[in-house]
């Protein structure tokens, strides 16, 4: 895994309020523990881990930034760079393998013209691949979502009384042939 | 919602459920797992709200999204209670006509409904479709029936009544007993004992005890605990609270993959109306028994399903799984007793406390009781989610159940326990499901993932996937599976670009075994066992591929290993 943590010269600067909103949440004295939500919370509302914000947690925590850095490094969802609107995360798990899904990742890199890992120059996508997402029935999978707010893209934001919506939008039985498709559809969608 | 006081509260509060409930009404339920989401199942749901209501027969039809049905394959699936009519691949189109023909005719739509595609017989019930008649299904009986999102709903199917039946008539060493006697035995995949475990824990000394469900599901392949949490999330809190009464713990965790969205928003709304109805919290139903429960969020890494690294992952560490001795369940969480199940597990026990460990321990094999959830994928017609009895064999699930390799292809291999587990070839299909007989055959029983593949697939290939993966999610501490992992997969690499020779055949058993000997914990301890077993019975395509690679040229000379010629990662 090559993470580097760095102060990204192009991203504007961040709006730290929310995340000391979080933090103060917590109230009481920080343990461990508390690390792995604050940097999901952290994730979630940058789309990525900025540099700033870590050191602002780390400040505000007293939980030093190396620690930090170690754990950001160790698990997969954690990203130091900003990430597209929309992530594209390609199922490569065994079902999903052996029902070809080396092909679509092959084709949303062509399509895409990044690699696996990479984000678009518009920032528009990331596509990344991802261990196994528990649809394999309906292998192979693709999976988009966006990087802030994850529910927004499933159709506008929930309705009251309606069950529970799923985050991330799941395209299954997806072909070389039919992800163009998919991906004009978020292409041609214009932001809010 | 009032809290309940008492037991006997909530037995009134189940009686009364039931009695309003209305028999003879006509309901429609629409499956809400993941398979069927991504069919478009939530459009269908939307579709058949609004056109009850254009209709004005609110209260004449009841409209449900319960969980997974399993026949992912078919998705999205509607099933038409009383009658049983079960429609597949259900379209939007399909709504108006089901309301108008079915619901209020009483006719059934042909296009919608099961067609058998070895015999072309059209099946109209849901209980006749041959994917269901040969499960057995009781960690899954509710799912799929019941809103997971409404605790109402589980209570009047009788959830919680092995709560109050424990409560009321049960010690905690009773329960233990119980379940030593039932003869459950782990659904992670290791089959440890699991009242063996909780007698552990419950005999440790100390006061603060800690409960971890295990819904960490990295298997590549498997999602059976993703179909139970999103289904029936109440049956698993049921399940931890009578762990926690019988060991004495006052707090529990659900460690949840972060790519379970659903799951873990229907466990967090489950919790929380458990809480509000005094089923979790202080003073249970007015009894000693306190217990809360909180959930934790994975973060991407495989490796956290092992249970010491699981433990340091809660702890807000890097998720690195450490030497046993001690066991968790002497020294676990924050150095506390801590029993860590498996959501299939703990899903198990209300059903054991219901009907008994005499009941639960006639199902099953000698050694391995019970019924256990397997996913079908891969090269396979029916894909989707089943249950059966332990002892079930391999030809009986792959072609009565599974029906059988797509496109009419032939059978090579059923993948068993993901990445950790082995290729079993078609000479070992009648070999009864069991943990001890799958892991005679070279393969283990996993989670539960089952992935056909059919004669098309290269094993070499199939095997360098599964190598690639342990690799990546190798956590890097101990050496045999960080650089051994590495050196497999450099060798399969050489093989697949025809450059292998025949003594990378015997490195690569040697490394294997070497590899499954020294490293630390299962991951790496099980990481070989893709590329053993498909050395054993698939020699023959390794074989090939080193063969076909001296046609026209000699062979390249084995070179000698020596520090240059290795790359180092």
């Amino acid at each position: 895994m090559n993470k580097k943590m760095q102060k990204n010269q192009e991203s504007p600067d961040i709006e730290l309020q929310k995340l000391e909103d979080y933090i103060d949440k917590f109230h009481t004295k920080f343990d461990n523990s508390d690390i792995i939500p604050i940097l999901q919370f952290v994730q979630d509302i940058y789309g990525y881990l900025p540099c700033d914000a870590l050191e602002f947690v780390s400040k505000k925590t007293h939980i030093p930034l190396s620690r930090i850095y170690g754990i950001s490094t160790f698990y997969a969802h954690f990203s130091f760079v900003p990430r597209g609107k929309y992530t594209i995360k390609v199922c490569i798990g065994t079902a999903c393998h052996v029902r070809g899904a080396e092909k679509v990742n092959a084709k949303l890199e062509e399509l895409l013209n990044i690699k696996n890992g990479e984000t678009t120059a518009d920032y528009k996508f990331t596509l990344e691949s991802v261990g196994c997402v528990g649809t394999c029935a309906l292998g192979p999978i693709v999976v988009v979502g966006t990087s802030k707010k994850s529910e927004a893209c499933c159709g506008g934001p929930l309705k009251s009384g309606r069950n529970v919506s799923l985050g991330d939008k799941f395209h299954g039985q997806v072909t070389p042939e039919n992800i163009e498709e998919i991906i004009n559809k978020y292409q041609g969608e214009t932001d809010e | 919602m009032n809290k309940l006081r008492s037991t006997k509260e909530l037995h009134a509060l189940r009686e009364s459920l039931k009695k309003d409930q209305k028999n003879d009404r006509i309901s429609l339920i629409v499956c809400g797992g993941t398979g069927c989401e991504t069919f478009g199942g939530h459009d269908i749901y939307d579709a058949f709200v609004e056109t009850i209501k254009n209709k004005g027969m609110e209260d004449a039809v009841d409209i449900k999204k319960a969980g997974c049905q399993g026949f992912c394959e078919r998705g999205p699936l509607v099933v038409i209670k009383p009658a049983d009519i079960f429609y597949q691949k259900v379209k939007k189109s399909d709504v108006q006509k089901i309301i108008d023909e079915t619901v209020i005719k009483g006719k059934v739509l042909e296009n919608a409904i099961y067609t058998d595609p070895q015999t072309r017989k059209k099946i109209v019930k849901r209980t006749e479709i041959p994917f269901y008649t040969k499960q057995l299904q009781n960690v899954l009986r509710y799912n799929g029936f019941i809103e997971p999102t409404s605790i109402h709903d589980y209570i009047t199917v009788g959830g919680y009544s092995s709560l109050e039946k424990m409560l009321d008539k049960m010690s905690s060493s009773e329960v233990v007993e119980e379940i030593k006697l039932s003869g459950l035995r782990g659904r992670g995949g290791a089959g440890f004992p699991t009242g063996k475990k909780w007698e552990i824990v419950r005999n440790a000394p100390g006061d603060i005890k800690y409960l971890i469900c295990n819904g960490d599901e990295g298997d590549p392949g498997a999602f059976m605990d993703r179909a139970i949490l999103e289904g029936n999330p109440h049956q698993v809190i049921e399940g931890m609270l009578i762990g926690a009464y019988a060991m004495g713990c006052r707090k529990g965790y659900v460690y949840i993959r972060a790519e379970y969205p659903m799951a873990v928003k229907y466990v967090q709304k489950a919790i929380d109306q458990a809480n509000e109805l005094g089923i979790l919290g202080q003073n249970i139903l007015g009894k000693d028994l306190h217990f809360e429960i909180e959930i934790k969020k994975g973060a991407g890494a495989f490796v956290c399903g092992e249970e010491t690294a699981l433990i340091a992952s809660i702890e807000g560490l890097r998720g690195m799984p450490r030497a046993k001795p001690p066991y968790p369940a002497v020294s676990g969480l924050w150095k506390k007793p801590t029993c860590i199940n498996n959501v299939e597990t703990l899903a198990n026990i209300p059903i054991i406390i219901e009907k008994g460990a005499s009941w639960f321990n006639k199902i099953g094999t000698e050694n391995s009781k019970g019924t256990k959830v397997f996913a079908l994928a891969g090269n396979i017609n029916n894909t989707g989610l089943i249950e059966v009895p332990m002892g079930t064999t391999l030809r009986e699930i792959i072609f009565d159940i599974g029906g059988g390799v797509t496109k009419g292809r032939k059978f090579k291999a059923v993948q068993t326990g993901g990445p950790s587990g082995g290729c079993i070839p078609e000479d070992f299909l009648d070999t009864p499901i069991d943990y001890e007989s799958l892991q005679k055959v070279g393969s283990i029983m996993g989670s539960g993932g089952l992935v056909v593949v059919d004669d098309k697939t290269s094993m070499v290939e199939f095997a360098r996937y599964f190598i690639s993966f342990s690799q990546n999610e190798s956590c890097g501490k101990c050496v045999p599976c960080r650089i051994g992992t590495k050196r497999m997969l450099d060798i399969l690499d050489k093989i697949l670009g025809g450059k292998g020779t025949e003594s990378d055949l015997s490195v690569l058993w040697e490394l294997g075994k070497t590899i499954h000997e020294t490293s630390l914990c299962g991951l790496g301890q099980s990481a070989p066992n893709p590329v053993l077993s498909t050395l054993k019975y698939f020699r023959n395509e390794y074989e090939s591929l080193i063969n076909k690679s001296s046609d026209g040229k000699t062979p390249e000379k084995d070179k000698e290993i020596t520090p240059e010629n290795v790359s180092t990662k």
